[in-house]
């Protein structure tokens, strides 16, 4: 047994990226060179361009954090090459009205008592006290702490009310796309090709699987968005936040990440960018580009050519994070399957099928705040409504406002804390507690929670101001 | 003073008394406050219950613990012994014999998965056998039993454990426990059944003398003929006889030929399989076997030349459709146990899709306004639950080479559903096990029977090669010999049960009972 490859003859994966896809080609790469040590990886861009284009900022959450770490991109090389700040929670401004500010954190918010989701408990003391200044951001140490701005990391002792704190990090995206390049050329027999005459056909080479990366303009796909267009725009932060402050506009939102010494807005809009605040900002910093939203589709594989496409599709470039999170659990998914790459259809009928599923659910994560969007006073948002029906999220959201609970789906992660934060965030509030809540009579409730309430307030204030 | 929303469900009435019917009750009685609901249990001395449900699955020791019982109380009250997994004999092959453990078998290496350098190394070395890199299998081969740690760097945390208990004892002792609790037991046979004019739901039940039950809210765990779910409400049956073809059991308590060993067995008969359970105080046996190709006869005669000692009970006789309710939940009833379907005792999921109803049902306890949406959601999940179960027991059956009678030629020529003739094509051609959230069994699980039934992937991870290869080897070389002297450590399973059913006051082992359950079939997560 002589050769590298006891699995299978797979000697090349060839990466192809282009001009907005080159995040996506790089980390495929790096992802690929740490994976498949002694595989040749190629790859091609599809134009000489700069290929360490900006996204402006992204913010990674854990899983996309420890597959950074697995290739050797740390928390502090993220702090000292890609100015990584902590975020711990998003800022909703203006989606219910006008005067609409709330926080949704990252953590599961609260604490199950005997069992039962703190919700329920929450939920019954809202209804039976008629009062809606209970909260659920009062019961989050990760909003605490955004309101606060003050951070520390969690604790590993579970009975620590510190542990109950859960970051992301904002990353500027043209430094982490620069250290994914280092860690591809690092760790792999990487091969850089620059060409404008791309040929993802694999059918002359039984041993190269193509990982096409590139924007699929052409992609046939009826999930089509209220939104076509993003810009992206650096500008000098008015402020430090630990938040990801997400302000909704006449004609889409705007989302703005803060970094170490900047921060980038994005604008997500349907018909260009009109907002005079846009280039009042980007007057400071010329690191402002406009990107064009493909429609949605989930990654494929066509077996009869090994060649796959990782699409950089409209949820990528809508949600960088989610389309992150949906790229970094593909390919833990492809890697096993890539032994089956000619040996017949199985792999990729079933790389296809867990696509599509897990797909939904980026989609639906991406799109929840427009989904949830209570305004319907302009075109744009009349318009958005019927462009974002979606029949799992629509059950997931109205089975939680009935009765309170998420229900599993398969697609969906299994802990769904921040996305019932954000339905919270949004006034969704259950219509019903759980019946098993009804454990202790309403004074002490409130005894209760109004306790729980203030040692997380406490604990926030007392902590080191980032 | 509690004052119960007025859209709030008060009265639950629950149909049957066996196993399903007091562990509702139990759990019921236990986490809703009595003050707002009542729960009454109507169950009929005269009707025998089914009470077959000798071996458990770890979940139980979850149950439990939700219901605060005491773990060596219930070891003593159920004449338990301890299940750490299941031997099956001659399925893959006559001669063969595999444990399924509730556990896994060594670890992934740079993200991938264990049995991928497992093969390849045998390849090297046809010496090596799997089982050397579980615990738990070592430790039930040898007969050993040590209860497992919490630390999760430690190989002690690598396994969970079961039970064996006496099902008939469990309902007795949890009878007990829900009438402490408030439930009411009323002693009756059901003989009509009013329905509400206004959504055709359940009323109240009438019994055979006189009385009236009326509800709010119905369990049925009236056992196979679903006497509310089915006989009122008609949900409708999704017959799998085509795909598990058994239709029969007999069940004879017998003598024990010896010490009790810390695993069920499941010996494949001619037309079926046998299992034997070793209790405190005797072993339970039984033959499932399908009556199309072995008489009830010739059944009861192979079960009895093969029970392990003298019977000490008469032969008890099962009939059943393996299958699923079409709705486990209808209007304002609930079908827990064997109403809700049956998919046959292999694998124990008998009493763990009862407690998963259970813990489903109390998550998603209705009010009048939600009842339709929890109906829907319940009915979504015990679905799902029930044909993620049904492909995993099929898998036992057609992955045979077995031909030597008609009904394991049928098996391995079996139809056997799109989903699961994906999922072994999958694993057949790359040895990609295809996973999921939610489901009982999980990739430990599968990997078990597939390598102990002869199914082996023809090509495997890419990732292995002879760098990673000579790192796994070296793992695996320390693996093995750090199993076995775990398993040396260990005290005899039959040591094991005699101190645990000690009496509390002087157990050695009250010190290692009740530590912290995880819902899961496998040690750490």
């Amino acid at each position: 047994m002589s050769d590298l490859h006891i699995n299978g003859e797979l000697q090349q994966i060839k990466v192809i990226s282009d001009e907005h896809s080159a995040f996506g080609g790089w980390f495929t790469a790096a992802m690929a060179a740490f994976a498949l040590r002694d595989t040749e990886i190629s790859i091609s861009h599809a134009t000489c361009k700069d290929f360490t284009l900006s996204h402006g900022s992204l913010t990674l959450q854990a899983d996309v954090l420890l597959a950074l770490q697995d290739v050797g991109i740390t928390e502090q090389v993220l702090i000292e090459q890609a100015s990584a700040t902590p975020f711990l929670a998003n800022q909703y401004i203006g989606w219910g009205n006008n005067a609409h500010s709330s926080l949704a954190g990252l953590a599961k918010s609260g604490v199950p008592l005997n069992g039962v989701g703190f919700v329920h408990y929450l939920t019954r003391l809202r209804n039976e006290t008629h009062d809606s200044q209970w909260n659920i951001e009062a019961f989050s140490l990760n909003t605490m702490c955004a309101a606060h701005n003050t951070f520390t990391r969690p604790s590993a002792d579970p009975r620590s009310i510190l542990s109950s704190l859960e970051y992301g990090l904002r990353v500027n995206a043209k430094s982490l796309c620069a250290l994914l390049k280092q860690v591809a050329v690092t760790h792999g027999k990487v091969l850089e090709l620059c060409s404008s005459n791309l040929e993802s056909n694999n059918k002359d080479s039984a041993s190269v699987v193509t990982l096409d990366c590139r924007l699929c303009v052409s992609v046939d796909s009826s999930d089509s968005l209220p939104i076509d267009s993003i810009k992206i725009v650096g500008h000098a932060p008015k402020e430090a936040s630990l938040s990801n402050v997400l302000e909704c506009l006449d004609n889409g939102y705007v989302e703005r990440q803060y970094l170490q010494s900047n921060c980038y807005s994005r604008w997500f809009s349907s018909s260009g960018i009109e907002s005079g605040e846009v280039l009042v900002e980007s007057e400071s910093n010329n690191d402002s580009r406009q990107i064009s939203i493909a429609p949605l589709a989930s990654d494929t594989w066509h077996s009869d050519s090994s060649t796959i496409y990782l699409f950089e599709t409209g949820v990528h470039q809508l949600l960088d994070d989610g389309g992150l999170g949906y790229r970094t659990q593909q390919l833990a998914s492809l890697w096993p399957l890539l032994s089956g790459a000619r040996l017949s259809d199985t792999a990729a009928k079933y790389f296809c099928r867990l696509s599509a599923q897990r797909y939904k659910y980026w989609r639906d994560i991406a799109v929840l705040p427009m989904y949830l969007c209570n305004k319907d006073n302009t075109a744009f948002w009349q318009s958005a409504k019927s462009q974002l029906v979606n029949d799992d999220l629509s059950y997931l959201v109205n089975f939680y406002i009935d009765t309170g609970v998420l229900p599993q789906l398969e697609h969906y992660p299994e802990d769904l804390g921040s996305l019932e934060n954000t339905l919270l965030a949004f006034e969704h509030y259950p219509r019903n507690a759980d019946p098993l809540s009804y454990v202790w009579d309403l004074s002490e409730l409130v005894s209760r929670l109004d306790k729980l309430r203030q040692q997380i307030k406490q604990t926030a204030v007392q902590l080191p101001q980032i | 003073m509690f004052k119960a929303p007025t859209h709030q469900i008060k009265r639950i009435v629950i149909l049957g008394g066996g196993t399903a019917g007091w562990m509702t009750a139990a759990a019921l009685s236990k986490l809703l406050n009595p003050n707002l609901f009542t729960v009454t249990l109507v169950e009929s001395d005269a009707i025998g219950t089914v009470g077959v449900g000798e071996a458990t699955l770890p979940h139980l020791r979850f149950f439990n613990q939700r219901l605060g019982i005491d773990e060596g109380e219930f070891i003593r009250a159920t004449n338990a012994t301890i299940k750490a997994g299941i031997e099956f004999s001659n399925w893959g092959n006559i001669g063969d014999a595999y444990i399924h453990p509730f556990g896994d078998y060594g670890e992934p290496l740079n993200n991938v998965g264990f049995h991928h350098y497992f093969y390849q190394a045998q390849k090297r070395n046809t010496a090596l056998s799997l089982d050397d890199y579980s615990l738990p299998v070592m430790a039930c081969k040898q007969g050993k039993f040590a209860f497992p740690t919490s630390e999760p760097n430690l190989l002690t945390s690598t396994y969970s454990y079961a039970y064996h208990i006496d099902a008939g004892l469990y309902a007795k002792y949890l009878r007990g426990f829900s009438e402490k609790l408030g439930v009411v037991r009323v002693e009756g046979k059901v003989e009509s059944v009013a329905m509400r004019k206004s959504d055709d739901s359940i009323a109240s039940l009438k019994l055979d003398n006189g009385d009236i039950i009326n509800g709010d809210f119905f369990v049925d765990c009236s056992g196979f003929r679903g006497r509310l779910i089915e006989q009122c409400l008609h949900a409708g049956y999704e017959d799998w006889s085509h795909w598990l073809p058994c239709d029969r059991a007999i069940a004879v308590q017998s003598e024990h030929n010896g010490k009790p060993l810390p695993y069920t067995k499941a010996i494949a008969q001619e037309a079926g399989w046998q299992w034997q359970i070793p209790l405190k105080h005797r072993m339970g046996n039984g033959y499932v076997y399908s009556s199309q190709y072995i008489s009830d006869d010739t059944a009861l005669q192979t079960l009895l030349d093969n029970l392990p000692g003298k019977p000490t009970s008469e032969p008890n006789r099962l009939r059943f459709t393996t299958g699923k309710r079409k709705s486990s939940w209808v209007k304002n009833c609930v079908a827990i146990g064997l109403s809700s379907g049956f998919l046959e005792p292999l694998e124990s999921t008998s009493i763990y899709l009862i407690q998963a109803a259970i813990m489903k049902l109390v998550e998603l306890l209705p009010q009048r306004e939600n009842l339709d949406a929890k109906r829907s959601e319940y009915n979504r999940y015990f679905s799902n639950e029930m044909d993620k179960i049904r492909d995993f027991l099929i898998l036992h059956y057609h992955a045979t080479k077995r031909e030597d009678t008609p009904f394991w030629s049928f098996c391995n020529h079996l139809n056997i559903p799109q989903s699961l003739a994906e999922k072994m094509q999958l694993y057949k051609e790359i040895g990609v096990i295809e996973d999921y959230k939610y489901g009982l069994f999980l990739t430990p699980s599968w990997l078990a029977v597939y390598h102990g039934q002869g199914v082996t992937p023809s090509q495997g991870d890419v990732r292995v090669n002879q760098a990673t290869l000579a790192h796994a080897e070296k793992y695996m070389n320390l693996l093995k010999p750090n199993i076995q002297r775990c398993v040396n450590k260990m005290p005899t399973h039959e040591h094991i049960v005699a101190m645990l059913h000690e009496t509390e006051h002087n157990n050695p082992t009250a010190s290692q009972l009740n530590r912290p359950a995880n819902f899961s079939l496998y040690g750490r997560s």
